[in-house]
C-alpha cells in the first residue's frame, strides 16, 4: 500500500504493530497506553479547530492521521486522512459528521485497549 | 557511539513508535518534541549522530532544525533522516535541500526505517574514520612543514658589507623549497632549491637534499658553485632514481673581490637591482636527478656597490597580480627597490606584503623562498651642530642612513634617541649653549654596527662624578621625601648606556664615542599558510 492511499479499514490492525516492534508484545501494550492518553487530546484538538479555528484543521488531522496508522488504528487514520484532504470550507458543520464518527470509532478502539489491559 | 538516535516528533504516539522500533534493535534512543530540544540534545560531549526528524512541530518545524544542524562546525558528522506524513515530490525534494540525507514517508515501515538507520550509521562511522584519518594527515603535516622549516638557515650571516635578509612562506599545502646561506672567510655562499610536488614527499625529499647539498658545501667554500651541482645530482640519483628531481641555485659572494659567481639546476634565476635592474645571465644546466654525471655551468659577474641581489624560489615567477602579470615584470616590484632601504625586517616584510596583495590575499599555490641580498659599502658622514635648531636635521640623516643597514626599526630609533641625548649634552653642558661653539658627529655605519663620536669644544667633565639616577637612596630622598637638592642629571647618560651596546668617554670628557651592534637577520618564517 503506497503512503498516500487509505488503509485496509480496521479498526486496530494489531498484525502491523506487531510487526513494527518486532513481534514485542509487551511494547505494544505500552503503546496501547501512550495512545490511549495522547489520540484523546489529538481528537481534541481537532474538534477544536473546526468548530472555532478553521486554520488549524488540516494540522490537526494530518497530526490524528500520522499518530492512527503509526498505531494500526487503520479507520480512524483514513477518518482523519479524509478531514485533511477536504478543501478548507467555511461551513464548519461540514466536519460535524465526520467528528461524530472519529469520536465513535476512538469508542470501539477504547474499548480493544482497555480488553487488552485485562489480558 | 554511533546507536545513539535522536527522534525528534511533537506526536507523543509517534515518538514512542518509533523510539520502540529503534529501541528494539539495540538502538538507544533520546526522544523529544521540538527542534529547539534537539538542539541542545546535540550540544552534549558524545551527542546522537543520528536524527530522526518530523517536519510538522511547533517552536521549531523540521526544516529549520535540520538548516540549524548543518551550520554546526561539526555539521558533517550528523545523519539526517526527515519523516513525514508529506509524500509530494516536491516536499520530499524540499527537505533533502534543508540538509536531510534522507526523507522517510509515514507511516513508516520499521524494516525500512531501520534499513536507512543502518545506511546512515555507516556513512556517519566511515565520515567520523575518515575526519580522524584527516586530523592524524594534518598532524604529521605539521610534523613534516616544522622539520622542513628547521631544516632551512634561521639566524643569517653578518658581514660588514653583505646584508641578508629572508623569509618563507608555506603554501596551502607542504611544499618542497629548501635554502643555505652561511658565511666564512669572506665568502658567502648560499643555495636555493625546489623539490617537485607537494604534500610530506616533497618536504622529506627537501630534507634528502638538503642534507646531500651539506655533504657537498666543500665546492661553494672552494668557490666551485658547478662542481657542487654536479656533486649532489650523482649522489641524489642513488636515492631517486631518476623518478624525481628538484630546482637547485647556487652561488658564491666574494666579499673581497665583489663578485658573484653562480651555476643553476633550472632554478629561477635571481634578479639585480642597482642603477637599472637585470635577471643574471642564464648558464647551461639542467633539473637535479635528471641524469649522472651532469654537467653545469659556472659564471663570475661583478656585483656594484649598492647594487641588490633578489633571489626567490620556483612559486614567485608564478604569482599573477589582478593584471594577470608576473610580479617580477611589475613595475612597483622594480620600485620597491628604487626606494631608499629601510630596516631588514622592513624590507623583507615590505615585500612580502607587496606579493600577498598582488596574489589578491589568496593563499599561495606554492611555498615560496625569498632571500635579499644588500651589498653596502660602509659609510662615513662627519656633522657639525651649533644648536638645536641644527639637531632635528642631522638626526634625520643619521636615521635615515642607519636604517639602510640595521635588522630592525627599533634599533634605529634607539641610536637617533641615544646621539640625540648625547649632542645636546654637548651643546648645553660641554657648549654651555654658547652658538660660537660647535658639537662634532663623527658617524660611522655598515652592516654588522652603527657608532657616533660626539664631541663638543668646552672643557671636558668626569663622567664618574655624575651621581648615577638609579641611586636608591637619591631616588628614595626625591620620591618619599621630595628633596629637590637630590634631584640628578646624568639620565641621559644613564639611558644611553642602557640602550648602546658600547658608550666610551674620552680621558677629556668632553668627547663620547657610542656604538650599537645590529642584530643578526633572522629568516621570517610564516607560520599559517598565506
Amino acid at each position: 500500500m503506497k503512503p498516500s492511499e487509505a488503509k485496509e479499514a480496521k479498526i486496530f490492525d494489531r498484525a502491523y504493530l506487531e510487526t513494527q516492534v518486532s513481534g514485542n508484545t509487551g511494547i505494544v501494550r505500552e503503546l496501547l497506553v501512550i495512545a490511549a492518553s495522547e489520540i484523546p487530546q489529538q481528537i481534541a484538538a481537532l474538534t477544536h479547530a473546526c468548530a472555532h479555528n478553521p486554520a488549524e484543521i488540516k494540522n490537526a488531522a494530518h497530526k490524528l492521521k500520522g499518530a492512527s496508522y503509526n498505531m494500526g488504528f487503520n479507520i480512524l487514520g483514513n477518518l482523519a486522512r479524509e478531514i485533511e484532504l477536504m478543501t478548507l470550507s467555511t461551513d464548519l458543520s461540514v466536519y460535524t459528521d465526520y467528528l461524530t464518527r472519529i469520536r465513535n470509532e476512538w469508542t470501539e478502539i477504547l474499548k480493544i485497549i482497555n480488553s487488552e489491559k485485562k489480558v | 557511539m554511533h546507536n545513539k538516535i535522536l527522534v525528534v516528533d511533537d506526536d507523543a504516539v509517534s515518538r514512542a513508535v518509533i523510539s520502540a522500533v529503534l529501541t528494539q534493535n539495540d538502538f538507544t534512543v533520546t526522544p523529544v518534541s521540538d527542534g529547539v530540544q534537539a538542539l541542545a540534545e546535540l550540544n552534549i560531549t558524545e551527542p546522537p549522530r543520528i536524527i530522526i526528524l518530523d517536519i510538522e512541530m511547533p517552536v521549531m518545524n523540521g526544516y529549520e532544525t535540520c538548516r540549524k544542524i548543518r551550520t554546526r562546525f561539526d555539521a558533517e558528522k550528523y545523519y539526517i533522516i526527515m519523516l513525514s506524513g508529506k509524500t509530494d515530490k516536491k516536499e520530499v525534494v524540499f527537505g533533502l535541500t534543508q540538509g536531510a540525507d534522507d526523507y522517510v514517508i509515514k507511516p513508516f515501515d520499521s524494516e525500512e526505517l531501520l534499513a536507512r538507520v543502518k545506511t546512515g550509521r555507516r556513512i556517519i562511522k566511515m565520515q567520523i574514520e575518515m575526519a580522524e584519518k584527516l586530523r592524524i594527515e594534518e598532524e604529521r603535516l605539521k610534523e613534516a612543514a616544522y622539520a622542513q622549516r628547521n631544516l632551512n638557515s634561521i639566524d643569517l650571516p653578518v658581514h660588514a658589507l653583505v646584508r641578508t635578509a629572508a623569509a618563507y612562506l608555506p603554501s596551502t599545502q607542504l611544499g618542497g623549497d629548501f635554502f643555505h646561506v652561511h658565511e666564512r672567510n669572506g665568502k658567502i655562499f648560499f643555495y636555493i632549491g625546489d623539490c617537485e610536488g607537494h604534500g610530506i614527499s616533497a618536504a622529506m625529499d627537501s630534507v634528502l637534499v638538503k642534507s646531500v647539498c651539506d655533504r657537498h658545501s666543500a665546492h661553494l667554500i672552494n668557490n666551485m658553485p658547478a662542481q657542487f651541482l654536479s656533486a649532489v645530482s650523482s649522489d641524489i640519483i642513488l636515492y631517486w632514481r631518476f623518478e624525481k628531481y628538484c630546482t637547485l641555485f647556487a652561488g658564491i659572494i666574494d666579499t673581497d673581490t665583489m663578485k658573484l659567481t653562480y651555476a643553476n639546476a633550472n632554478a629561477p634565476l635571481p634578479v639585480l637591482f642597482g642603477t637599472k635592474s637585470s635577471v643574471l645571465p642564464s648558464v647551461r644546466g639542467v633539473h637535479i636527478g635528471f641524469d649522472t654525471e651532469l654537467e653545469f655551468e659556472e659564471k663570475t659577474i661583478p656585483l656594484a656597490d649598492n647594487c641588490r641581489m633578489f633571489v626567490f624560489s620556483d612559486a614567485l615567477p608564478e604569482i599573477k597580480g589582478t593584471e594577470r602579470m608576473s610580479v617580477l615584470t611589475s613595475p612597483c616590484f622594480s620600485g620597491l627597490f628604487s626606494q631608499p632601504r629601510g630596516c631588514a625586517s622592513d624590507e623583507i616584510s615590505g615585500l612580502l606584503a607587496y606579493i600577498r596583495d598582488l596574489n589578491t590575499g589568496l593563499p599561495l599555490a606554492d611555498d615560496l623562498t625569498l632571500l635579499l641580498f644588500d651589498f653596502t659599502r660602509p659609510v662615513d658622514l662627519q656633522f657639525a651642530v651649533r644648536d638645536e635648531n641644527g639637531l632635528t636635521g642631522v638626526l634625520d640623516q643619521i636615521e635615515k642612513t642607519v636604517s639602510g643597514y640595521g635588522t630592525y626599526t627599533e634599533e634605529t630609533k634607539k641610536f637617533r634617541v641615544a646621539c640625540r641625548e648625547m649632542i645636546v649634552n654637548g651643546l648645553t653642558h660641554g657648549n654651555k649653549s654658547d652658538t660660537g661653539k660647535k658639537v662634532t658627529v663623527q658617524f660611522h655605519a655598515d652592516n654588522i654596527h652603527a657608532e657616533a663620536v660626539i664631541t663638543d669644544d668646552g672643557d671636558g667633565f668626569d663622567p664618574n662624578s655624575v651621581p648615577s639616577p638609579d641611586d636608591p637612596v637619591r631616588l628614595a630622598a626625591l620620591l618619599e621625601k621630595d628633596d629637590q637638592s637630590a634631584y640628578t642629571h646624568g639620565r641621559g647618560i644613564f639611558m644611553t648606556r642602557m640602550v648602546m651596546h658600547e658608550v666610551q668617554y674620552s680621558r677629556k670628557g668632553n668627547s663620547v664615542k657610542i656604538v650599537i651592534n645590529f642584530s643578526p637577520a633572522r629568516t621570517v618564517l610564516e607560520v599559517k599558510s598565506t
